[in-house]
């Protein structure tokens, strides 16, 4: 008993302060992949019998629905173009190098959570042998998600943005304030800590990413701000803020590349 | 045998539960070591429990060492009382499980103070409370499954 307990204790310090077991961990995570992929097979499951035995009126609403939205998209895409076009003609203008590019994503399966209620990861059945790599954004269709934390060969940790150890540089897309989105360990809500009281926020506010720290791109949307509370005896606001990413209802995600892209930016003079 | 239900436990102890919800989910790992060590102590002891505990770790994705270490202790503890826990009704067992779930949830606990912000409140003991919930059901269903495995 008493080596075993040393032992452990061992193993807790050794993984605590160094990273020699990185190793280890990567090759638990490929054994692990697979208990990730059989608890995920009853929610599979369902979903291909509500895809293939759905009724034909509930296929055909939704083909329209998703005719119309490709419909609109392609329209704002339109207008895109010519946006992305006169936003290079002006930073040309400027003089400013770093253009604005489309970042390379990688769509990704959720295939499991985090067991711990107290942590909000998420796994993804994506790893190494697709090029994902510690650190990369992950992003689903309304927002930013979270970020890269662990990689194993044929599947990788994502880290959410609402987790109580995370924190993402944003701005207010109005006026350009700029503030940090830290997680509360709830997936709906999100704090920015020691906003000054003279401070323009407002509710209703769009929070995107700001591009400070190098971590997450510019300008992707994170939250809308849900309540403004001033308390005279405090000296911050209080911020609270809704994530615009559906943490807990996606299905798939969007890993995003764009290491190319930065190693480009520092070249040009 | 054994070896079957520990897999199926880490199965339950990853499946996906939704979030307010998953403070809930019982300890089935702990509760799977603690039959085995009270039924089989010759065969689960202490080194089986590290183990368990050391593979449960790398698939939960928490500090390693952490469930290896609390497991180890329970299943120290268990083998020091096992010819008293199975005299014990169903509900003395519930309350044992209770009290054991719990010092493995404290050492778990214990752990992510060190290396993370774990929950601040006494919402990780809920785990406790389901764990000795369920564990008269549990525990007729492994005895069943014991006896089918010897036929």
């Amino acid at each position: 008993m008493l080596i075993m307990g040393l032992l452990g204790l061992l193993l807790i310090t050794t993984d605590y302060h160094s990273q020699a077991l990185v190793a280890l961990r990567s090759g638990f995570n490929v054994v692990a992949t697979p208990f990730y992929w059989l608890t995920s097979v009853p929610g599979r499951v369902m979903q291909w019998n509500e895809e293939n035995w759905g009724s034909q009126e509930s296929m055909l609403e939704e083909n329209q629905r998703l005719q119309q939205e490709a419909l609109i998209l392609n329209g704002r895409m339109l207008k895109m173009s010519a946006l992305v076009a006169d936003n290079a003609r002006l930073r040309e203008l400027f003089n400013t190098t770093a253009l604005l590019k489309t970042d390379d994503v990688l769509i990704a399966e959720i295939i499991g959570l985090s067991p711990r209620p107290d942590q909000q990861i998420i796994i993804i059945d994506k790893g190494r042998n697709h090029d994902v790599s510690v650190g990369q954004p992950v992003i689903d269709a309304q927002g930013l998600m979270g970020q890269v934390v662990e990689v194993s060969p044929i599947s990788a940790r994502i880290l959410l943005i609402a987790d109580t150890s995370h924190a993402v540089p944003v701005q207010i897309n109005r006026n350009g304030v700029r503030s940090v989105a830290e997680g509360v360990g709830r997936l709906d809500v999100l704090e920015l800590r020691h906003v000054a009281a003279t401070t323009d926020i407002v509710e209703g506010d769009l929070l995107v990413s700001s591009g400070l720290g190098g971590r997450f791109p510019v300008g992707y949307p994170v939250a809308t701000v849900s309540s403004v509370v001033h308390d005279p005896g405090q000296p911050f606001l209080t911020v609270q803020a809704t994530p615009m990413a559906r943490l807990s209802q996606s299905r798939h995600v969007l890993v995003v590349f764009r290491g190319e892209q930065r190693n480009r930016a520092f070249e040009t003079p | 045998m054994v070896s079957l239900t520990v897999l199926a436990s880490f199965l339950l102890a990853v499946y996906p539960i939704d979030y307010p919800y998953n403070w809930f989910r019982p300890e089935w790992t702990a509760m799977v070591v603690i039959f085995w060590s009270i039924t089989l102590p010759e065969r689960v002891g202490v080194a089986y429990a590290w183990f368990t505990g050391l593979l449960l770790d790398g698939i939960a994705g928490v500090t390693l060492g952490q469930n290896a270490l609390s497991l180890a202790i329970l299943a120290f503890i268990c083998h020091g009382l096992y010819q008293r826990m199975r005299n014990f009704t169903a509900p003395q067992q519930a309350a044992l499980v209770f009290v054991l779930v719990g010092l493995h949830l404290l050492v778990g606990y214990w752990v992510q103070s060190l290396t993370s912000s774990p929950a601040r409140h006494l919402y990780f003991l809920a785990a406790a409370l389901s764990s000795a919930l369920v564990w008269p059901l549990f525990s007729v269903l492994m005895r069943y499954v014991y006896r089918v495995s010897l036929r």
